[in-house]
């Protein structure tokens, strides 16, 4: 059973969305933003994630490319 | 194969009006700096600010940067500025942004692929939630509440023509030509954040860039001798991985772009020709 990705740790994130531009290329095999299960937004001093779970695709490599290892996996 | 054409945005702020223009004239200028000089250089005379991002934007890591360019009083600025600016420019399918005129009132252009507004507040100026770059002018330029210019900033410029801000969203999407040598390039200049000559940190990082360095807040000035990565448009940081012509010549081949390497190691040629013709005019 694949494992789900979890938003853990959002106070580590920096906004660099190498995320959003991961699973948009997993879930729609192309380079972009807009089509992204993954959103970043900036409020403040903060970053919020918003994930649509059900479209996220190979989400081990979201945890991968994540340099503030935001993401975990969970079954 | 994807055309080396530029697509630019003119701006005209006096008017209210706004038109998309294809460039095959810009595509030698490869984009950032090479195309934002070219712009300013043939517009001169219309005192134009200039926006542009690179062919590469937000397809590769590290290429996550705005090169500005604009004139104030007897001198010309070359600028960037980090964020996520220049993914949405890249996404929204701006190759370069031009600003011309004076606004008879406080205006703000909201950007939305190729559906432009001019707006009178950022409150009016929409976009989409979580997927769009505000930007203010009024305090300095600011994106997102926290990127700058640091020095040099055009944000004075564009406040006394009335312009105080700028949403951009952008929805569209790149399908790599070479999928596979695709990924290898990118997995393996991700791999290179060591040779970047800046520091990881925990700051706000630019889009496109996992390293949250604090140097983001300021952005760069110019500096000779990058022009190959201020053309991507790369901060000065990344200039180890981008000033390699083989580097850049595989990345823009694996997306569709049909550039040389002669076209590449000439740039730099073309570049210093049109700092010499501002100079001199």
């Amino acid at each position: 059973m694949s494992k789900s990705l979890r938003v853990s740790f959002p106070e580590k994130c920096v906004g660099c969305e190498l995320c959003v531009l991961m699973a948009q290329k997993l879930s729609n095999f192309s380079i972009g933003i807009s089509n992204s299960p993954i959103k970043v937004i900036k409020e403040g001093e903060r970053y919020i994630l918003e994930v649509d779970e059900g479209r996220v695709r190979g989400a081990d490599k979201i945890v991968d490319i994540c340099p503030a290892a935001v993401f975990t996996l969970e079954d | 194969m994807i055309k080396n054409t530029k697509t630019v945005l003119y701006l005209y702020l006096n008017k209210k009006k706004y038109e998309f223009k294809q460039h095959e004239d810009l595509a030698p200028y490869l984009g950032g700096v090479g195309t934002s000089l070219k712009l300013f250089c043939d517009l001169k005379d219309y005192l134009p600010v200039v926006f542009s991002v690179g062919p590469l934007t937000g397809l590769f890591p590290y290429l996550s940067k705005t090169c500005a360019v604009y004139g104030r009083g007897d001198s010309v600025f070359e600028n960037y500025i980090g964020g996520p600016l220049a993914v949405r420019l890249k996404f929204a399918g701006i190759d370069s942004i031009v600003i011309l005129g004076e606004a008879s009132q406080r205006t703000v252009i909201s950007i939305e692929d190729r559906n432009v507004k001019f707006v009178d507040s950022i409150s009016k100026a929409g976009g989409v939630y979580g997927r769009r770059c505000v930007v203010s002018f009024e305090k300095g330029t600011i994106i997102e509440g926290y990127f700058t210019f640091g020095e040099n900033d055009p944000a004075s410029v564009l406040v006394k023509r009335g312009l105080i801000g700028m949403q951009v969203t952008g929805s569209g999407s790149v399908e790599p030509k070479e999928l596979s040598l695709y990924e290898k390039l990118y997995g393996d200049i991700l791999q290179r954040v060591y040779d970047l000559s800046v520091p990881k940190g925990k700051f706000p990082s630019c889009s496109s860039c996992p390293v949250g360095c604090k140097l983001s807040y300021t952005g760069e000035k110019k500096e000779y001798g990058r022009d190959l990565t201020h053309s991507l448009v790369g901060c000065g940081y990344s200039q180890k991985i981008y000033e390699d012509i083989s580097t850049v010549f595989s990345c823009l081949n694996s997306i569709g772009y049909s550039y040389t390497h002669e076209e590449l190691e000439n740039l730099g040629v073309l570049i210093s020709n049109l700092r010499n013709a501002i100079n001199n005019s």
